[in-house]
């Protein structure tokens, strides 16, 4: 605030200046030239009446001659008077206009008000260094799930954008450069309420300078999800190692992310479906919101809903990839590929820079050439995998067009064949082979997200986005951190593990993204629950009932439980080595009859409607009541007094039925 | 030599050296304090206030702030003596002068210590 005002009154000094000396001059004339009164005697005005006449006479010309009519010298020094007043006037609103206009005001004024709203922040926050794409993707995301978040940016004009793009939600955003410390401090590292720095800028020295900053800025805090977050892009192996070797929490290297669920999707569509559900964005464009409710009768449509989300698994097919393209994508795509066991063959425009593997094309890729090179043909798939938008798509339409000359001259072959009768029958099933190998899998490296449009026409199979992948990735790291774990398990799994899983899902998940969600049971979360665990075990099937009608189930399964094994039996041993590190167990997919413990983590996926129904259920000892034994608890003191007895007995024949099947299972 | 300092040490002075020309003399006699002295010890008095913004050192604030008090004692003079001289019926007698002359006299104060602040200044700069 204080570089505000005195860098205002630095400004207007001249201005005052010149403003106070004219005056000075001015009144002093009057004081001195000799007038006559209304008697015709010499009159001398006084201090107060010259400094009134003046006072008017600069602004409102035309108050008269006063106190008596003016003589001739007066006036002369009048009229030089006013050309001087009014002139400095001019200059002086003019100056105090353009110090107000001078953008090194504006920037100090916008500075100022950041430091304000950031002062005034008084709910956990995340620190979003970076306002491109994959910025701008996850500023919205955090803002529709009311998670505030800090952006700083080093252009001002993407600064400016966010004030256009987020109109509803106020983001404080600031320019400057992220890689000052100080830049971070102004927003807010070091407060207490900062949950996390997310580092997103495209060059990977300032993300790494970003974490370092973070680190030693806040000591005395714990660089974990659980105290302060700390997300970083990185582009390249180096950088992530450099990150990782101090304590970044999640280091997300788009390639890495996105070649490793194509090597997925490739060993098993099902999981790959899994995990594109689970991190999907719910990001839908707003023309395509009014496409629904103009065509939302239509079924039809609906499943042409550009969600981000397939319907039916992708299924990649196994053969040859043609991989353009070896830079740190195609490298990574290639490895991923090599290591689910796909063979690929690459096609490289500089192979003195990226050092390809033997048996590897020179050539851009986009010309049909190179293409017929690498032996399109054969390929059962494509990546497109070079930093040029342009030359992917020209990649993607020359492989398109080149099979389908090859499949057309066939197709004339055989034409011509059968006219003359010079079929062989081995010829035949080759060429019938070719026509089947004519869907060519497709799959684009999109550089840009303005591009998003023509990529969509272009019908890929799979296209690949750095913005929305790392803005999935690190969303679903903050909203259910459990997710990232449980996804790292899932991966690991079968496919009919996964096809198991979608069934549960897809039985009712209709048309939207599932929802995950996260419990902890304890006082604070689940009252309820918490409530019931002391007298007695607690099923998993139990919290799954509808709280309406406790013969239906709500709509979710739970995917993972996460349970902190406390070493309670070496006490001793604990506080010798007090170690932070605890014991966890996982367990995964859990079945109905799984008991409950204090402390566990449950993981959820199901419909919106089932979060709600179940964050009443859990928190509300009354409907948990009803969930575990079918009657209602009656709310105030006097109706429990009378129901006491009913209760008892209601409590007692809930403990005899147990006891007698847990007798009958022995059995 | 630096002209802005020259400057300002010379409003800074001359705002004191006018306003004890305009203290000085007896205190209710109208004929020893003459109000062109008055005008001009405010006009100084307000260009080096100017003079003093913008300067963010801890002296500059003192001093902008010993400036301030003078202003404001000098404008009050000049009041008084336009309101009994053109308003009241009474006039600038000696009693109205002998007000005039005191009020200035805080200003007067105001100006020393803005002085000596001045002095103590250069002496720790030592440049």
């Amino acid at each position: 605030m204080n570089n505000l005002i005195f860098l205002f009154l630095k400004r207007i000094r001249l201005p005052l200046l010149l403003l106070i000396t004219s005056y000075a001059v001015v009144i002093l004339g009057f004081v001195l030239i000799p007038g006559r009164d209304d008697q015709g005697n010499v009159w001398h005005m006084s201090f107060f009446h010259a400094f009134y006449f003046v006072s008017f006479m600069g602004s409102t010309i035309g108050f008269g001659e006063i106190p008596y009519e003016f003589t001739n010298a007066q006036r002369m020094w009048t009229v030089f008077s006013i050309y001087i007043t009014v002139t400095i006037w001019l200059y002086s609103i003019g100056a105090v206009l353009s110090t107000l206009q001078n953008p090194t005001f504006k920037k100090i004024l916008r500075e100022n008000e950041f430091r304000r709203k950031i002062r005034r922040i008084k709910e956990p926050f995340y620190l979003i260094c970076g306002y491109g794409d994959t910025g701008k993707l996850l500023a919205h995301e955090l803002a529709e799930n009311h998670i505030l978040s800090v952006v700083i940016d080093i252009d001002p004009e993407r600064i400016d954008d966010l004030l256009i793009n987020e109109p509803y939600v106020d983001i404080p955003a600031l320019a400057g450069n992220a890689s000052y410390p100080e830049v971070l401090e102004k927003a807010g590292l070091t407060k207490p309420d900062c949950r996390g720095v997310i580092a997103l800028t495209n060059k990977d020295h300032v993300n790494l300078k970003i974490a370092i900053a973070a680190r030693l800025l806040s000591k005395k805090r714990v660089i974990d999800d659980s105290d302060l977050m700390l997300v970083c892009r990185a582009e390249s192996s180096d950088a992530e190692a450099n990150m990782a070797s101090f304590g970044t929490s999640h280091i997300i290297n788009p390639y890495e992310v996105f070649a490793r669920r194509l090597a997925l999707s490739v060993r098993s569509p099902s999981a790959y479906l899994v995990y594109e559900w689970l991190t999907s964005v719910h990001y839908l464009d707003e023309d395509d919101n009014e496409d629904d409710i103009s065509e939302g009768e239509d079924n039809q449509n609906k499943s042409d809903k550009t969600h981000l989300v397939r319907e039916e698994p992708i299924c990649p097919p196994k053969g040859l990839w043609v991989i353009c393209g070896y830079g740190r994508f195609g490298k990574a795509v290639a490895r991923h590929l090599n290591y689910v066991g796909i063979q690929t063959r690459v096609i490289e425009a500089m192979p003195e820079l990226t050092h390809p593997p033997e048996g590897s094309i020179h050539g851009k890729g986009t010309e049909a050439i190179t293409l017929r090179e690498a032996n399109i043909t054969e390929a059962v798939a494509i990546v497109a995998g070079t930093d040029n938008d342009a030359n992917n798509l020209s990649i993607i339409i020359t492989a398109k067009d080149e099979l389908k000359r090859v499949w057309q001259t066939r197709q004339q072959n055989r034409a011509f064949n059968s006219r003359y009768h010079l079929l062989v029958d081995d010829e035949l099933q080759q060429e019938e082979l070719a026509q089947e190998q004519h869907k060519l899998f497709t799959v684009a490296r999109q550089n840009h997200s303005h591009n998003k449009d023509v990529f969509k026409q272009a019908e890929l199979d799979f296209i690949m986005q750095p913005a929305s992948i790392i803005a999935g990735e690190i969303l679903s790291i903050i909203k259910t951190p459990m997710l990232d774990r449980f996804l790292s398990l899932a991966r690991r799994q079968k496919d009919a593990w996964a096809n198991l899983l979608i069934s549960r899902i897809s039985s009712f998940i209709e048309e939207d993204v599932p929802n995950t969600w996260m419990l902890e049971i304890s006082e604070q979360q689940t009252p309820a629950v918490a409530y019931f665990l002391k007298q007695g075990t607690i099923m998993l099937d139990e919290m799954l009932r509808h709280p309406r009608n406790r013969d239906k189930s709500l709509n979710c399964v739970v995917l993972l439980v996460h349970r902190k094994i406390s070493r309670l039996p070496n006490q001793k041993n604990r506080q010798s080595a007090p170690s932070k590190r605890e014991h966890f167990k996982d367990y995964l997919l859990p079945e109905g009859d799984f008991e409950i413990q204090k402390g566990d983590q449950l993981l959820f996926c199901g419909d919106s409607e089932s979060m709600n129904l179940m964050c009443w259920t859990v928190s509300n000892i009354n409907v948990y009541n009803y969930l575990r034994t079918g009657y209602e608890l009656p709310g105030g003191y006097v109706w429990q007094w009378i129901y006491k007895h009913k209760l008892l007995r209601q409590e007692k024949l809930y403990s005899q039925k147990e006891s007698s099947g847990t007798k009958a299972s022995i059995k | 030599m630096d002209f802005e300092r020259v400057s300002f040490a010379f409003f800074i002075v001359f705002a004191l050296t006018i306003n004890f020309g305009f203290f000085a003399g007896d205190i209710d006699n109208p004929a020893h304090h003459h109000v062109m002295e008055l005008y001009a010890a405010i006009i100084i008095s307000l260009i080096a206030t100017i003079i003093k913004l913008g300067d963010r050192t801890h002296i500059g604030s003192v001093l902008l702030a010993t400036s301030l008090v003078a202003d404001l004692h000098l404008l009050a003079a000049a009041f008084i003596w336009g309101y009994f001289q053109h308003v009241s019926d009474t006039g600038v007698t000696p009693d109205v002068m002998a007000t005039i002359v005191s009020v200035s006299g805080g200003a007067l104060i105001a100006n020393i210590t803005s002085v000596v602040l001045l002095v103590i200044e250069t002496v720790v700069v030592r440049r």
